[in-house]
């Protein structure tokens, strides 16, 4: 029998690294695209991946039932990737470093059955690049929302959850972030 | 410039895509999206700048991340008990000190189990005649009876003086 995240998390209390183990295989993937989108390059997102599950196994005792784990979760990637943002921005660093292959694999993956020329795989990846660069000069805290909504496909309430904010103040963010967004794709030219 | 009520059905626009707006404005947006151009391609451009955005791939972490998180957590509690040794007074740290402390400690715990083993060390040392009346008469008395004997002794022999 599979074991729910609720028992999981109980036996992380106990300090059982396998119980970890099998809550990092759910829901890695889901932490690392979040943090990939907010961050902007797939060495911090690995970071910030480890940096949540470490946090989840000392802090244990502080995930309360009342909230489901995935909320929990996203809420705990959510404050490390701002704090690392802001540390980021103190430090002036440059968020967007070697954007790389990092499209590669999962480009290749949706690909049509007949196989695009090297020059529309190079074009396709440019795109996915201007994308994310465009998404990550928006303001980080409409940028979150937007991951969370357009890319995660998380309801207002569990956003509100998250984030603890109200689902106006999701609503209203959104509206705002979703409007800059269309403004930076209509300036580059990108439609 | 906009007029007031398309500014008002703007700003649900976002919700109404999401399936998110009730049900009474929701009727009210689509009405007036079905006879407003302008607001007509506002709604375009959002839904042409969402489905921008989800075209993103989805993307698949490096396959040892998890040995990498395993590793960390198990250095942090190994540093936990370094934590608990750093604690400790420096001085405790210096070799020197540990090799003092731990002569002493043989010293005082060799002192006293030699004096279990080989008899009373803290005895008054002897005088001439008792340890010649211990070789010669008394080997074989009990201690009690021995310095009775020589209790006797010295009295006499001090009356003679």
């Amino acid at each position: 029998m599979v074991a729910t995240d609720g028992e999981l998390i109980q036996r992380c209390r106990e300090k059982d690294l396998s119980a970890l183990g099998e809550l990092f295989h759910r829901y890695q993937e889901k932490i690392y695209n979040l943090a990939y989108r907010i961050m902007g390059s797939r060495e911090d997102a690995e970071d910030l991946v480890q940096d949540v599950f470490v946090k989840v196994y000392e802090s244990a005792e502080q995930y309360q039932e009342k909230a489901s784990f995935s909320t929990w979760l996203y809420r705990v990637a959510v404050n490390l990737s701002i704090d690392r943002l802001r540390k980021k921005k103190r430090e002036r660093l440059d968020p967007l470093e070697n954007p790389d292959t990092e499209e590669d694999v999962s480009l290749i993956d949706a690909l049509p059955a007949d196989d695009p020329s090297p020059e529309e795989l190079a074009i396709a990846r440019e795109k996915k690049e201007r994308i994310q660069s465009v998404l990550e000069e928006v303001d980080s805290r409409y940028r979150t929302i937007i991951i969370l909504r357009d890319l995660e496909a998380l309801s207002y309430s569990e956003i509100a959850a998250i984030l603890g904010c109200s689902i106006g103040t999701v609503r209203s963010r959104l509206h705002r972030g979703r409007r800059l967004l269309k403004e930076k794709f209509k300036k580059l030219g990108e439609w | 410039m906009i007029n007031i009520k398309c500014f008002r059905i703007r700003r649900r626009l976002s919700a109404l895509l999401d399936e998110e707006l009730n049900p009474s404005w929701k009727v009210k947006v689509k009405i007036h999206l079905a006879s407003c151009q302008a607001c007509q391609q506002e709604w375009g451009d959002l839904q042409k700048s969402v489905q921008m955005v989800s075209q993103l791939s989805r993307l698949t972490p490096s396959s040892t991340l998890w040995y990498r998180v395993e590793r960390t957590i198990r250095n942090k509690e190994l540093s936990k008990g370094e934590v608990v040794r750093k604690q400790l007074p420096h001085w405790w740290h210096k070799p020197v000190t540990l090799l003092v402390g731990g002569g002493l400690i043989l010293l005082i715990v060799g002192f006293i189990l030699g004096n279990i083993w080989l008899g009373n060390v803290w005895r008054q040392p002897s005088t001439g005649i008792e340890t010649y009346l211990d070789e010669h008469c008394f080997s074989s008395m009990s201690p009690l009876s021995r310095d009775q004997v020589i209790n006797v002794f010295l009295t006499r022999t001090s009356i003679w003086k």
